[in-house]
């Protein structure tokens, strides 16, 4: 994965030419000390000031979730997740791999910002050996809240909050789905934070410039920028920092360009496809991606050459989410094959008389039923793919030869 | 309007549409015995059994404007006029648009009596004991609700009241004692013959299939497409050979291949076999199969059968596919040479539809 630079570029900015992360000694004469004058009362007005919101995909507001473990009985536990399952992303593992001192110091920031006394990084192996470094570049200072790093799976659903915490208590990395949630009782029982590795490197930045900093970039609801990784048709992939609400066509210009892509996956495998027609309008906030019925989700974008065939690449997408299943709600585990099932069939066309009846009720009885939203997201990407892929999807309706001839252009893992 | 919505006006028009033509026969036999009473003078008996004969007429037509423009079924405003030219359920819509043109026929010479002389109208107008028959037939036999209970309760009502006013219409009658007598057979065998066969059929499950509903239409696809002609294969177990080819082609994004297995089959059964099959190539040059797809059929319709693998183990395939009218299970036993060529025994399980 590369990093590309765009304006405004406030967390891959400085970034050393060789790649290497950034050293304990670059980051201080970068960003300067950490802001420790502020009282965490008055972090967390900083917080909730510059409309923060998660980074992670769901896009909640970073100063509610402080909020929700604030003045418990028991110190809040936080957790920076840097589980990233969603294969098409790369940003979490870019950050922690060039910039790994920014999320440690956000990490220690929202700690004091909620009074506590214990953090957990959680990443991936690909990642944990950069994050170990800068915590031993750190040393141990007295009074600082203790800060411990783990591995997770490698994995989709790793990264979902509940899945995270129960692994991180010595579970399966599974979602849960009874109270009480990590907010009451998370990690070794404490009220526990989870934020997203990059919300916290953006925490890092408010708590030192300020909210009316961050929000200079951004819109009104969408402050700041965020970092976007690119995949697919355009010639230089990667994870790109744009600000929230600049159009998607810049940045795929940004990316060298997509040759005519024909559709892009705009969310991740979880996301939502948008036809080229609509996208070269499409800004990149949540606010206007909605009018396509999609969110910028995992900000991962995934463009599709002209010439493959999207109801085929759905199809893959499709099979490999029902494979991610963690296996534990009826309408996921045989709702999603079911789904990847009819898709195939379209693509193979293994059906006498070929509709999409039987799908359309597959995924309607997929969605809204699990313990997470994993089946939901699942059914959204295929019904995105049935509008978005109409011509396609009549070619295999017709049980005419497939575009892509049944290959797939997207690489999953 | 909701599709739905037409469907359920539809089947309403079409109930309400009995009750009336139910009402007009009792009324003309009625009219015909000369029958009144202090409260029902003739002019009144006749008046009601003409504007009520215009009302189910207009029952009738809002019974096929909704069946058209109601997309679900197939049918046009020609069939329904024109008797047994649907492609949805033929006999039992068509005999609809006959009760239909009947009934238009018999509206039209009553319109015109003054110009074709009451003999001839009165000799036409017998043609309303076929007509009403007929439209009862057409109901039970492509009526939606045509085995709900009530509506059950309903038709045998009607068919009573029809019935009696028959039997009174001939009592009454100054014909001659043989037709009197056939009159009166007739007014108790044709019910009976109905309700034997109703009995036997569209009360029974699986109707729908054997009305002739459109296969496509029982599955409710997106797309209607037009039914195969039936694929001369044989309807028993057969055995034959296997010559074509398979091709592998290269890996995708995902490492994936396309196995394609084309050729003929031949012996028992002549007929063009093409299997698709993807999956991720093994280092022993097998495949671990993620998705299958295969047609098989005569070479003038290859996709007389379609389906998918359902067992594979080296190179034996065991393939289901499924025809328009039944189900065809396929065991494959091949040699695969290193230029692709492939030959094999083929042994064909034809089962019809569950």
């Amino acid at each position: 994965m590369t990093v590309a630079e765009s304006a405004p570029s406030r967390l891959l900015d400085g970034l050393r030419a060789d790649g290497a992360p950034v050293s304990l000694v670059e980051h201080l004469e970068r960003y300067g000390p950490l802001p420790l004058e502020l009282r965490p009362e008055e972090l967390r007005v900083r917080i909730a000031e510059s409309g923060l919101t998660g980074r992670g995909g769901a896009a909640f507001p970073t100063a509610a979730k402080l909020e929700s473990v604030t003045g418990r009985h028991t110190r809040p536990v936080v957790v920076a997740n840097g589980a990233e399952g969603e294969p098409a992303s790369g940003k979490d593992k870019v950050l922690l791999a060039y910039a790994p001192q920014l999320v440690v110091d956000g990490a220690l920031l929202a700690a004091r910002a909620v009074g506590a006394k214990r953090i957990v990084i959680a990443t991936t192996a690909a990642t944990h050996a950069f994050v170990a470094r800068a915590l031993a570049e750190r040393g141990r200072e007295a009074g600082r809240p203790a800060v411990r790093s783990a591995v997770v799976p490698d994995r989709f659903v790793t990264g979902e909050e509940t899945a995270l915490v129960q692994f991180l208590n010595g579970g399966p990395a599974l979602p849960t789905f009874t109270p009480p949630r990590p907010y009451e009782r998370g990690v070794g029982g404490a009220p526990t934070v989870v934020l997203n590795v990059e919300t916290l490197a953006q925490l890092a930045l408010v708590a030192r410039f300020g909210p009316a900093w961050f929000r200079s970039a951004g819109t009104r609801d969408e402050p700041g920028t965020a970092l976007v990784t690119i995949s697919g048709a355009v010639r230089d992939p990667g994870v790109y920092e744009v600000e929230l609400g600049s159009p998607l066509a810049r940045l795929l210009q940004e990316a060298g360009g997509d040759g005519g892509a024909q559709a892009y996956l705009v969310g991740g495998f979880f996301g939502t496809w948008i036809g080229a027609a609509e996208a070269s309008s499409a800004l990149l906030s949540n606010a206007d991606l909605a009018r396509f019925g999609a969110s910028l989700g995992a900000r991962a974008i995934v463009a599709l050459p002209a010439g493959a065939c999207g109801i085929a690449e759905t199809a893959r997408i499709a099979r490999y989410l029902a494979e991610q299943s963690a296996g534990q709600c009826g309408p996921c585990v045989h709702g999603l094959a079911a789904v990847a099932e009819s898709l195939e069939d379209l693509v193979l066309r293994s059906r006498r008389t070929p509709d999409t009846g039987l799908l359309r009720r597959r995924l309607a009885q997929a969605a809204n039923r699990g313990a997470c939203r994993h089946p939901d997201g699942a059914a959204a990407l295929v019904a995105s793919s049935l509008r978005v892929f109409s011509a396609e999807l009549d070619r295999h309706l017709h049980r005419r030869r497939c575009t892509g001839n049944g290959r797939t252009v997207i690489q999953l893992p | 309007m909701s599709s739905q919505a037409l469907w359920f006006a539809t089947r309403g028009f079409g109930v309400v549409a009995l009750l009336l033509l139910t009402a007009v026969v009792v009324l003309g036999a009625a009219g015909a015995t000369r029958w009144r009473s202090r409260r029902w003078p003739r002019f009144v008996v006749a008046g009601l059994h003409r504007n009520l004969t215009l009302l189910a007429l207009v029952f009738i037509v809002l019974h096929v404007v909704t069946t058209v423009v109601d997309g679900y079924a197939p049918i046009s405003l020609l069939n329904a006029v024109f008797p047994f030219t649907s492609p949805y359920r033929p006999i039992w819509l068509g005999l609809g648009a006959v009760a239909f043109d009947l009934l238009l026929a018999l509206t039209a010479t009553s319109l015109l009596r003054a110009r074709i002389g009451y003999r001839r109208w009165r000799a036409l107008h017998w043609l309303a004991y076929a007509s009403w028959p007929v439209a009862l037939v057409h109901g039970l036999g492509t009526g939606t609700d045509a085995r709900l209970a009530w509506l059950q309760v309903v038709t045998l009502a009607c068919v009573a009241c029809v019935v009696g006013a028959v039997l009174w219409r001939v009592s009454g009658s100054r014909a001659t004692s043989g037709l009197r007598r056939a009159s009166t057979v007739a007014a108790l065998a044709v019910p009976l013959a109905i309700g034997g066969w109703y009995l036997g059929g569209p009360a029974r499950h699986g109707w729908a299939a054997r009305a002739g509903t459109p296969r496509s239409l029982l599955v409710r696809p997106a797309v209607t497409l037009p039914a195969a002609a039936a694929p001369a294969l044989p309807t028993n177990a057969f055995t034959g050979t296997f010559t074509g080819r398979v091709e592998e082609s290269s890996r995708d994004a995902n490492g994936r291949v396309l196995v394609n297995i084309s050729g003929r089959t031949s012996g028992d059964s002549r007929g063009v076999l093409w299997i698709r099959l993807q999956g991720e190539p093994l280092e022993d040059g097998g495949v671990t199969m993620t998705a299958s797809g295969a047609s098989y059929g005569p070479s003038s319709t290859p996709d007389a059968y379609v389906g998918k693998i359902v067992g594979l183990q080296g190179t034996r395939i065991l393939l289901s596919l499924n025809g328009s009218t039944n189900r065809l299970s396929l065991l494959l036993d091949l040699n695969v040479d290193s230029s692709g060529v492939a030959t094999g025994t083929v042994q064909g399980n034809p089962a019809s539809l569950g």
